[in-house]
């Protein structure tokens, strides 16, 4: 059975897979070289059980942001992200693609990301995006 | 020797274990009402004598989506069982608490923010406990 970090990220490339404007360039945790811009990213920065039940769960925050050269674009990008992700767990009224053995309960859009980075000192790179808090419960 | 911390209890009401469906805090609380019985001339300090026992229980349950039918009737307010509370799980030889009690009141909560859905469920012993953890009750 996986862990609820990669039910979390098995649930997020299905969802975000050949969506918004980075179509088939959804990637974890890192970027391979040479893709071509814009991309989705993913990757936890925290989180872990919760320990106010005795089932197995977690609240994991995830980070999903779009990276793009243009910044309509990757405000674009963080938009499409939202709308496929928040409020889509199977207690919000709707549910990502379900992994075997764990169920995502809630997704709630967290606090802002956005970053400017000066490739080369000259290229502007645009990241636009959120934090995502996922409640993950193991089913049994 | 250790101490305990574990949350590993057992908690059975009106024959239903919801001990899987634990969450937040149980409170046992035992007590026992003081009468003043001060008298004569020249006294400087207040005298008591005991009075009656009273037991009360709090519990909190996690509303567990697909087993809350099997335990909501536990939650009607007024209603009646036997109460039995194992700090330490229900192994033979470790305390026991087990009383008949009501059901004082039964709150729930549901939060914007996404949090656990909690019962919280007040009981009033009936009468005299059968046994108490205090008072040497065993499984």
């Amino acid at each position: 059975m996986s862990n609820a970090t990669q039910a979390v990220f098995t649930a997020i490339q299905r969802r975000l897979l050949n969506k918004g404007v980075w179509q088939e360039r959804i990637h974890a945790q890192v970027v391979p070289p040479q893709v071509v811009r814009p991309y989705a990213v993913y990757f936890v920065v925290g989180g872990g059980p919760t320990n106010q039940t005795r089932a197995k769960d977690a609240l994991l925050t995830v980070t999903v942001k779009c990276v793009a050269e243009k910044l309509s674009d990757a405000t674009q990008g963080a938009q499409e992200i939202a709308q496929l992700l928040h409020n889509h767990g199977a207690q919000d009224g709707d549910d990502l693609p379900t992994v075997t053995g764990w169920q995502i309960t809630t997704v709630t859009q967290g606090r802002a990301v956005s970053q400017l980075d000066m490739f080369s000192g000259t290229v502007a790179i645009y990241h636009e995006g959120n934090q995502y808090e996922f409640m993950v419960q193991e089913v049994v | 020797m250790t101490k305990l911390n574990s949350n590993d209890l057992y908690v059975e009401f009106a024959g239903v274990n919801v001990s899987a469906h634990f969450t937040a805090e149980l409170k046992y609380s035992a007590s026992r009402a003081l009468v003043e019985v001060t008298a004569g001339a020249g006294v400087e300090y207040i005298q008591r004598q005991t009075g009656l026992g009273d037991t009360k229980l709090t519990l909190s349950l996690a509303y567990t989506i697909a087993a809350f039918e099997t335990y909501r009737q536990i939650l009607v307010t007024g209603a009646e069982g036997l109460l039995v509370y194992g700090p330490e799980g229900r192994v033979a030889g470790k305390p026991r608490f087990e009383c008949v009690m009501i059901v004082e009141s039964f709150d729930m909560v549901q939060s914007i923010k996404k949090e656990f859905v909690v019962c919280e469920l007040s009981l009033a012993g009936k009468d005299a406990p059968v046994m108490t953890i205090e008072g040497g009750g065993k499984f």
